[in-house]
C-alpha cells in the first residue's frame, strides 16, 4: 500500500512535467545560460586554470536545483493540490518521499543536459572515473533534493518563500558541496581517488539523514 | 517597563562588572609580548563566542521543549535567545576579523573556525527570517523549532566538514596557541562571566518584550473584530 501510494503520487507528478516540460526546459535554459555567462568569465584562462572548473559545476546545479524546488513548490500550490494529497488516507511521509522521489529525478534528468554543455562551452575533458562521477552526481542530487524539498514544505507558509529557502537550503547543504566538488575533482581527472573515503560518507550520510529525519518530523510540519 | 521586572541589585551588578571587566581589559591586563595591544580583541572575541553558542544552544533545547510542551514560552525563548544569538556572531566575526588584519594580516582566510561561524551566522538569520515572514504565530513557532533543531544536529557535520576540507589543501596561516599569564587567564575568565550575565539580561529582556509584542497583536486582533462586528450591525 505504501509503495502503491509512492508510486501513484511520484507518477502524477511525471505526468504533469512531461505534459507540459515546464520545468525541464525552464531550468535547462537557465542552467545552459549561467554556464554561457561562466564561459564569458574564463573564456581567458590556460588549459591549466581550467582545470579546476569541474567542481564549480555544482555551483551552477545547486542554483538550478533550487529553482527547480520552487516550480515544484508553486505547482502544489494551485487548485490546493497539496492539502489534496494530505487528506487521502495514506501515511503523511509518502506525500513528501512522492516530491523527494519525483525532484530527484527531474533534477537527474535535467543535470544529464547539463554536463555535456558544460564540458563544451568550458572546454572540459570527459571525466576519466565516469561510473564514480555519476554516483556521486545521483548521490548528491537525492540529499539535495531531499533537504531541499524539506526545506520548501518548512518555508510554505512564508510569505517570504523564495529568499527564505535558499538562505535555509544552501547552509545547510555547504557539506554536501564540499563534498561532491571534491569528489568531482578527483573523478575528473582519476586523481587522488583513495582519499575520498570521508566525502563518500557525507554524500551517503546527508542523504540517508535528509531522507529519515524530514519523514519522522514531516507530519508535525503539515498539521494545519 | 522591562526595566522593572528585574531586581535592581542584578542591574547594578551586572553594571560594576561590566565597568571592571573594562578596566581588566584595557587597563590592568599586560599587553602580549608578540601581538601587543591586539590581544585586548580576544577578551571580547572570546566572550562573545561563549555567548553566541550559549545561546544557539538554549534556542536548539527550548525549540525540543516547546515541541513537546507546545508552551508558548519556551517559543518566546527560543526566540529571543537566536536573535541575540545572532547579534553576538555578529561581534565574534566582526572581532575576528579585525584580530585576523592585524596579527595574520589578512581580514579573512578560510579557517575551519571563521567558516563554521559565519555558517552559523547564515543559517540563524534564515531562523529569523522563517520567524517573522510567517504570519500564523502558532505555525511559525512549530516550524520554526523544527528548523533549530534541523539546524543544530548539522551543525558538527558542517564544522567537521569545513575542517576536512582544509585538511586537504594544507592552510599557510594557522592559529598558535597562546601561553597566557595569569592575569590574561582571570581577565578572560572574567570578561566571559560578565558576557554571560548580560546575555541573561537581554534573554529576559527579549522575551518579555516579545510577550508585549503578542499581547500588543491579540489586541489588535480584537479591535479588528470589534469594529467589524459593529459595521456589520449597522
Amino acid at each position: 500500500m505504501y509503495l502503491r501510494s509512492l508510486f501513484v503520487l511520484t507518477s502524477k507528478d511525471l505526468a504533469i512535467e512531461f505534459r507540459t516540460k515546464t520545468l525541464f526546459v525552464s531550468a535547462v535554459t537557465f542552467a545552459g545560460l549561467l554556464v554561457v555567462l561562466f564561459g564569458f568569465s574564463v573564456s581567458g584562462w590556460s588549459a591549466f586554470e581550467l582545470h579546476s572548473l569541474p567542481s564549480i559545476l555544482w555551483v551552477l546545479i545547486f542554483i538550478a536545483g533550487y529553482l527547480g524546488l520552487n516550480r515544484q513548490d508553486d505547482k502544489e500550490r494551485w487548485d490546493g493540490a497539496l492539502l489534496g494529497a494530505l487528506m487521502a488516507p495514506i501515511d503523511r511521509s509518502v506525500v513528501f518521499y512522492a516530491r523527494v522521489l519525483s525532484n530527484t529525478l527531474f533534477m537527474v534528468l535535467i543535470e544529464l543536459v547539463l554536463v555535456p554543455v558544460f564540458m563544451v562551452v568550458l572546454r572540459q575533458s570527459v571525466p576519466q572515473v565516469p561510473m564514480l562521477f555519476i554516483v556521486a552526481m545521483v548521490l548528491c542530487t537525492l540529499g539535495f533534493m531531499a533537504l531541499g524539498t524539506f526545506l520548501t514544505s518548512v518555508a510554505s507558509a512564508s510569505n517570504l518563500r523564495e529568499i527564505v529557502v535558499p538562505i535555509l537550503l544552501f547552509p545547510l547543504a555547504i557539506p554536501l558541496f564540499l563534498a561532491v566538488q571534491t569528489i568531482t575533482q578527483a573523478v575528473w581527472y582519476a586523481s587522488g581517488l583513495g582519499f575520498l573515503t570521508a566525502w563518500w560518507a557525507v554524500l551517503v550520510g546527508y542523504a540517508v539523514l535528509f531522507l529519515v529525519m524530514p519523514g519522522l518530523l514531516f507530519e508535525i510540519l503539515v498539521e494545519v | 517597563m522591562v526595566l522593572v521586572q528585574f531586581r535592581k541589585g542584578f542591574l547594578v551588578i551586572l553594571f560594576i562588572a561590566m565597568i571592571v571587566s573594562m578596566y581588566l581589559d584595557f587597563i590592568w591586563s599586560p599587553p602580549e609580548a608578540q601581538m601587543g595591544d591586539t590581544v585586548r580583541i580576544l577578551y571580547y572575541h572570546v566572550a562573545s563566542a561563549t555567548d553566541a553558542f550559549l545561546a544557539f544552544g538554549i534556542t536548539a533545547i527550548a525549540s525540543i521543549v516547546f515541541l513537546i510542551k507546545k508552551s508558548v514560552f519556551w517559543d518566546r525563548l527560543a526566540a529571543a535567545s537566536a536573535e541575540i544569538g545572532l547579534v553576538f556572531t555578529t561581534l565574534v566575526l566582526v572581532s575576528g576579523s579585525i584580530w585576523g588584519e592585524a596579527v595574520w594580516n589578512v581580514w579573512w582566510t578560510w579557517d575551519p573556525t571563521l567558516t563554521s561561524t559565519l555558517i552559523l551566522w547564515f543559517l540563524y538569520v534564515g531562523y529569523l527570517l522563517l520567524r517573522v515572514s510567517i504570519a500564523n504565530r502558532d505555525r511559525s513557532a512549530r516550524v520554526s523549532a523544527i528548523f533549530g533543531i534541523v539546524a543544530a544536529i548539522d551543525l558538527p557535520i558542517i564544522h567537521e566538514s569545513v575542517t576536512w576540507w582544509r585538511g586537504i589543501h594544507p592552510s599557510v596561516i594557522t592559529a598558535s596557541g597562546f601561553n597566557m599569564p595569569p592575569s590574561m587567564v582571570i581577565t578572560l575568565l572574567f570578561s566571559i562571566a560578565v558576557f554571560i550575565f548580560f546575555y541573561l539580561f537581554l534573554l529576559r529582556m527579549v522575551t518579555l518584550l516579545q510577550q508585549d509584542k503578542d499581547a500588543l497583536d491579540d489586541l489588535r486582533e480584537q479591535v479588528r473584530k470589534k469594529i467589524h462586528q459593529q459595521q456589520n450591525e449597522r
